[in-house]
């Protein structure tokens, strides 16, 4: 995941302090260099918003990274999310705008298809009966998450782990379980505290899980990713390279 | 906007953040020096470093040390030696624009540490070319040393099979607070081009400008994945593990080791990259000319931090300091083959408008970071300049004269 502040890549530390990394261009150039499935570009900043977003889609047009993108950040309505795909993202990733809309999911959904969706959940261990705004902190009881997403729906939710991110702990799987009970069909990518390939390993061996995304420490250790694949004893697509011993 | 603390506005080329109290990212990961407890980090270190201790056929040594002439060099040897019992292999890029001092810090150090070391020498004129090229396209003089000095290393410690290379401490946390010390942040490919080359690899400057051939840019290309993860190639910080402190380790090592500092007229502070006739001087004036301020904006921003001088003392050293004149043009001018004018030029295509407002070939009156603080005045009340530094030159490979061994 590369978060952006003010268009710059930041580090995210528990949701709330961040520590200024460098240049979008530069970390995606070095994401792609190391092979990585999918890169998630989330403007963090405050006041994303239309225009912040339509930075964004720009540089990242001039990129034109051949990894599948997942672009998120000042999207406020359906008409944002059609403009983001429209752009040359491959899924759109809403967050703020559905905690306070409930029908923004299924209306995205039902224009752009499941497939394109992605509903960011932040949790806290320390509330783990809601589910919280991702910039503001406001809670939610968990439970209206059902009418968040109506009952078939068949995107991913992306768990984040408030108290995991950036920080030394490892992710709470009990998050996990919360939402695998209220949303048994749900597929769950997760985020927050994941450095090590065995946490990884444990992600994903729960069924639903989809993917395990990854943050700062792509920013702070050489080749994180192609290495810790090569650790990784579930089937992940590997560096393709050279032989690892 | 600027720090309530330090010197550092949020222009700051490496990046900066800004809390809600109005301290900077910087300010705000050097309070972890105050909080973290540096015996438990140093046993962290120690236990990360038993899979490079002696390891089973592998290499005579158990890391790769990059050294200069600097002050660092010292510290972070007399650590990896002296306190973690490392067997080491130093590994010097000749920066060409040696000063005496830094010459002889080397050699000193090669003696005093007793280490065996292995330096790369450019060919002056592949150095020539590839100066002409970075300062006509992006102002810079020096990005031959820093990319030379970022990649030898590297290259040794894949070449010869020393997976661990041992890096002082990350200017990107210590400046501008980038990763906390808990992340413990490695060496890598992605910081070295964005924020030590500026954004550009030595392949980037090939053909431009017709001057830099291939044969031109060997020395300082980082290697490629393949060989890094085959090799298993990792470069660690001591900043992340030892309390970094730059001022009392120079002090130290200057009183204990013999490491001779350098007087210049750009800054108070004799020790920072004292092995360099050009960084205190063209170098730090290039920096004033495209970020609006120079080097001991750094250094007093540091001194801030550390508790040693207040904010508004600092604010006077800057303007005492950063508008001194330079001594080495004429050396580097004649090095390069160009006239001083033409130095002159480049400059003013490169500067910051922002910060330098003039026009038509002119930089005008400076409107840098020092003048833009609020409260800002353009008046020191430090007196006179206290450092005295007459030209010296540089000397582009040399052999040392060490003073604690002298055979005759």
């Amino acid at each position: 995941m590369v978060a952006l502040e003010d268009g710059w890549v930041v580090g995210s530390y528990g949701f709330s302090c961040r520590l200024p990394i460098g240049t979008l261009e530069q970390q995606l150039t070095e994401l792609e260099r190391w092979q990585v499935d999918e890169i998630a570009v989330i403007d963090i900043s405050q006041h994303a918003d239309r225009e912040t977003l339509a930075e964004v889609l720009e540089r990242l047009c001039q990129l034109s990274p051949m990894t599948p993108l997942l672009v998120g950040g000042g999207v406020r309505d359906a008409n944002d999310a059609s403009w983001v795909i429209s752009s040359g993202a491959d899924r759109v990733l809403l967050g703020s705008a559905a905690f306070r809309d409930p029908s923004l999911v299924p209306e995205v959904s039902a224009q752009l298809g499941d497939q394109a969706v992605v509903l960011s959940v932040p949790m806290s261990s320390h509330q783990v009966d809601t589910w919280l705004e991702p910039k503001t902190g406001d809670a939610m009881p968990i439970s209206t998450l059902q009418r968040a997403v109506g009952p078939r729906w068949g995107g991913e939710i992306l768990l984040m782990d408030v108290d995991a991110d950036g920080g030394r702990d490892a992710f709470n799987f009990s998050l996990l379980s919360i939402i695998e009970g209220l949303l048994p069909n749900c597929q769950v990518a997760l985020f927050g505290g994941f450095r090590s390939s065995f946490y990884i390993d444990k992600a994903l061996q729960r069924p639903n899980v989809s993917a395990v995304c990854i943050g700062n420490a792509c920013t702070q250790k050489e080749l994180f990713v192609p290495r810790l694949k090569h650790q990784i004893s579930s089937p992940v697509r590997k560096y393709v390279g050279c032989e690892v011993d | 906007m600027f720090c309530r603390r330090c010197l550092y506005g949020s222009d700051h080329p490496l990046g900066i953040t800004f809390d809600s109290s109005g301290l900077c990212s910087g300010c705000r990961i050097h309070e972890e020096k105050d909080r973290i407890d540096w015996a438990d980090r140093e046993a962290l270190l120690r236990n990360l470093l038993k899979e490079y201790r002696l390891r089973q056929g592998g290499s005579a040594y158990d890391c790769v040390v990059p050294v200069s002439g600097a002050g660092d060099s010292y510290y972070v040897m007399h650590l990896v030696k002296n306190v973690l019992g490392l067997r080491p292999l130093a590994v010097h890029y000749n920066a060409h624009f040696n000063s005496r001092a830094g010459i002889q810090n080397l050699a000193n150090l090669r003696e005093v540490f007793n280490v065996d070391a292995v330096q790369m020498n450019v060919n002056p004129e592949s150095v020539r070319r590839v100066t002409r090229a970075t300062l006509t396209l992006f102002g810079s003089v020096y990005w031959h040393v820093i990319a030379g000095q970022t990649a030898y290393p590297v290259q040794v410690a894949a070449d010869m099979g020393i997976p661990l290379i041992v890096w002082g401490a990350h200017q990107g946390l210590e400046q501008v607070g980038m990763y906390s010390h808990l992340d413990e942040v490695e060496m890598s490919r992605r910081y070295r081009r964005e924020h030590d080359l500026m954004g550009v690899e030595a392949e980037d400057l090939l053909g431009s400008l017709d001057v830099v051939r291939e044969r031109d840019i060997l020395a300082f290309q980082y290697p490629d994945e393949d060989l890094l993860l085959k090799r298993h190639i990792r470069g660690i910080y001591l900043g992340n593990y030892f309390r970094w402190d730059p001022y009392s380790q120079h002090r130290r090592m200057e009183a204990e080791f013999g490491f001779r500092a350098r007087r210049n007229r750009r800054s108070f502070d004799r020790y920072d990259h004292a092995d360099s006739a050009i960084y205190m001087d063209l170098h730090d004036w290039l920096k004033l000319v495209k970020r609006g301020f120079s080097k001991v904006t750094d250094q007093a921003s540091r001194e801030i931090r550390h508790g040693r001088i207040t904010r508004d003392y600092a604010s006077q050293l800057v303007r005492r300091y950063e508008l001194e004149g330079l001594t080495e043009v004429p050396t580097l001018a004649k090095w390069l083959g160009a006239s001083e004018r033409a130095l002159e030029l480049v400059a003013i295509q490169h500067k910051n408008s922002r910060y330098w407002p003039g026009q038509y070939g002119d930089l005008g009156d400076f409107r840098g970071w020092s003048s833009l603080r609020p409260g800002a005045n353009n008046n020191s009340n430090l007196g006179p300049h206290p450092q005295v530094a007459p030209r010296e030159g540089f000397t582009l490979i040399g052999r040392g004269y060490p003073r604690l061994a002298r055979y005759t």
